[in-house]
């Protein structure tokens, strides 16, 4: 059992474990947050756990909650308006029994920070960005998919490998770190999936960079990838020649989130020339091939 | 508080409003930009909650706008720099308004251009669809290199260039103007004698921010248009010094994020509004305001939204709107013409269903 579900059970042990409120259901709307809509909810905070000094987990509930496949991200208020703007984070976790959603992130400025501050019962106003998420279908039961992950690259990959697990596929995870501190996730993956841990220092697991120990000769129907964006470059180098379907979840600055504003926009080879794709409504998720990044020589 | 989002009431007597040849169901529409072209937003709610559609401007070839990061965030607001990133007039004539139009709500098309010409090809171009119920012309994007807030600056440019688009146009144009000039009064009565049918006040304010650590600007384009509430008192005042001295209707834009927002502008003179960054804290913004509205309306205790128009002017200043104007500026009723369109457009909308964007 992780940090989270301690805390969401109230067993203790993480620092601000707390036990949860009642049911989300049961209680009004908070008279400050703006009613309901389809796709945005004022859920309550039912769980809130501290991984590392800097990496949170929140747990939310809300009983018209959408269904949340792996891979798709909400859009979040930060409370107080102490931001302007939504924040996106990626979906750690969804139980659409509970009507539960698991959020883990690093707070590295303002609104992150806020957000690493609320306490169960505490509501928080989340859109729902109709994003499109991992394509699951294209391994089947009984086959085999390798994910990999590098830092909060692994929140999404959580609820892709259990989902994964549930439709029959064997899943091998590669998750890497900075160093040990910085490791979650390890407990709740292995749960569903065959890990190996990697830090950059050696700390946990083998040392070296999560991409090191991967071969062309893994078998695989599938390969799934979130991180930072050399561990793309350096998964997209490796396997240039495979023809099997990967995918890359991606990162961008983002306004709307619905697709309109085409602040995140990211460069993508099709047709035979570049095109822009909107990483929040044709994304996050894109064949890795695809994607160019800034730093390939193919760029220039 | 419940609204049927999918299923909006057919009329809002005391917000609709008859102007440029269009029957708004209310005042309120998108601010360009900030709405695409409507299609992700049909995914959320039924179109038909708007006054009006107000496109992403489209120039006459596709563009792929500035590099990242497009945006940054301020105090009570946010800097953009997309780079008028669209498909182009021919994708959008051909395969975007068509089924836009099938929403069921007046389109206007925002237009912008590098230059005069290209601003007159795309006017053409437009002709061609008959979905288009107005133009908007863009002479005050700030973040492109040429054209842009380059004909706004200047009140000779804004002025030649909106002749040459309104002896093209065949329906009515909208210009949109810059708060980044010295006399916005100025550029405004210069473009109504130059055939302007409306004016829309304002575009965004220029801007940066700067990344103290990288020591560098934020945005790829190092400046970009500011937005959302912190231009909100900027975009009053403008839209309060030019009410006095133009007869053509003005849409009030900047920082409107909820009713009392609303309700400022049209005392402040403004016949219509747009509601741009308000959609990206609250994709359902524009419903909730219209549901919104009647509430206040009693609360201020006029029947007609519009018996505000004007109204935080002295007296001088609204008599003289009457007689200059010979118009009916204030109060409009029911009106037939607008209710007989209501329900021929009801009758063509197939609801909802969520389509490819263009790209
Ligand atoms: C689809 C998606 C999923 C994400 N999932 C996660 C996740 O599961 N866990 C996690 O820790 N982080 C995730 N991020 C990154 C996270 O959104 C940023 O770390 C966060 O927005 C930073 O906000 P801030 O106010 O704390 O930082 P600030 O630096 O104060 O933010 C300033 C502005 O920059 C934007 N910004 C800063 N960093 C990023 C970034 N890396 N990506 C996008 N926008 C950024 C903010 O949204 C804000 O507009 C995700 C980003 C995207 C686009
Ligand atoms: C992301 C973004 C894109 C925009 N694009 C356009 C545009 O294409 N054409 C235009 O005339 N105005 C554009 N604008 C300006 C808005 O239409 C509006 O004038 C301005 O943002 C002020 O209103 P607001 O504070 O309600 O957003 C854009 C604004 C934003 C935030
Ligand atoms: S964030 Fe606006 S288009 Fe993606």
């Amino acid at each position: 059992m992780d940090e989270a579900d301690r805390a969401v059970k109230g067993e203790g042990e993480s620092m601000n474990a707390m036990n949860p409120p009642e049911r989300s259901d049961t209680a009004s709307a908070a008279p400050s947050c703006v009613p309901d809509a389809p796709r945005m909810l004022t859920t309550t905070v039912v769980g809130m756990a501290r991984h590392a000094p800097t990496i949170v987990e929140l747990v939310l509930a809300h009983p018209a909650m959408p269904d949340l496949q792996p891979g798709q991200f909400v859009h979040l208020r930060v409370p107080e308006g102490e931001a302007f703007l939504r924040r996106p984070l990626s979906v750690a976790d969804y139980d659409d029994g509970t009507h539960t959603l698991r959020l883990i992130f690093r707070t590295v400025g303002v609104g992150t920070k806020r957000l690493s501050a609320v306490r169960p019962g505490d509501r928080l106003d989340v859109f729902f960005p109709p994003s499109g998420g991992f394509p699951m279908d294209i391994v089947p039961s009984g086959g085999r998919a390798v994910i990999v992950g590098g830092g909060l690259g692994v929140a999404p990959l959580l609820y892709l490998a259990k989902a994964l697990n549930l439709r029959g596929v064997r899943v091998r995870a590669r998750i890497g770190f900075a160093a040990v501190e910085e490791v979650y996730g390890l407990e709740r993956l292995s749960a569903h999936a065959e890990v190996e841990l990697w830090t950059d220092d050696g700390s946990a697991g083998r040392r070296g960079r999560v991409t090191d120990g991967l071969s062309p000769e893994e078998p695989f129907q599938a390969l799934y990838a979130c991180g930072p964006e050399p561990m793309f470059v350096a998964l997209k180098a490796r396997f240039r020649h495979d023809g099997r379907p990967m995918f890359a979840a991606l990162e961008a600055r983002m306004a709307c989130a619905v697709g309109v504003c085409r602040a995140c926009v990211v460069p993508v080879r099709a047709d035979g020339g570049i095109v822009h794709r909107r990483v929040c409504r044709d994304g996050p998720v894109f064949p890795l091939q695809s994607l160019v990044f800034p730093g390939e020589e193919e760029w220039a | 508080m419940s609204i049927a989002w999918f299923d909006p009431p057919r009329a809002h007597p005391r917000l609709q409003h008859h102007a440029l040849g269009i029957a708004f169901r209310h005042v309120l529409m998108p601010a360009s930009g900030t709405y695409g072209y409507g299609e992700e937003f049909a995914g959320l709610y039924d179109l038909r909650w708007l006054g009006a559609l107000v496109t992403k401007a489209t120039t006459q070839t596709p563009r792929l706008g500035n590099g990242t990061p497009r945006v940054a965030e301020t105090p009570s607001g946010m800097l953009n720099a997309i780079g008028l990133e669209n498909p182009g007039v021919e994708v959008v004539v051909e395969r975007i308004l068509p089924t836009v139009a099938a929403y069921g709500v007046p389109i206007i098309v925002n237009v912008a251009g590098s230059d005069e010409d290209e601003y007159v090809e795309v006017v053409r171009a437009l002709n061609a669809s008959p979905h288009v119920r107005a133009i908007e012309l863009n002479i005050s994007c700030p973040n492109v290199k040429a054209g842009g807030m380059h004909f706004g600056a200047d009140a000779t440019a804004a002025a030649r260039l909106t002749e040459k688009v309104k002896r093209e146009s065949r329906v009515p144009v909208i210009v949109k103007l810059s708060p980044n000039v010295t006399d916005i009064v100025e550029v405004a009565r210069a473009v109504e004698r130059a055939g302007a049918d409306a004016l829309s006040l304002i575009n965004t304010v220029v801007g940066m921010t700067i990344d103290i650590r990288l020591r560098r600007p934020h945005l790829w384009n190092t400046t970009g248009g500011l937005s959302g509430p912190a231009i909100r008192p900027i975009a009053l005042s403008h839209v309060y010094r030019v009410y006095p001295h133009v007869s053509v209707p003005i849409i009030g834009v900047g920082g409107i994020a909820g009713a009392e927002d609303v309700i400022a502008f049209i005392l402040a003179g403004a016949e219509l509004v747009q509601i741009g960054t308000a959609h990206f804290v609250d994709p359902y913004v524009i419903p909730r305001i219209v549901h919104r509205l009647p509430e206040l309306l009693d609360a201020l205790g006029v029947e007609h939204i519009h018996e505000l128009l004007g109204r935080a002017h002295p007296d001088e200043v609204l008599e003289a709107k009457q007689v200059k104007n010979g118009r009916r500026a204030v109060l409009s009723g029911p009106d037939q013409s607008a209710d007989k369109a209501h329900a021929a457009e009801h009758a063509a909308v197939r609801a909802g269903e969520r389509t490819r964007s263009w790209d």
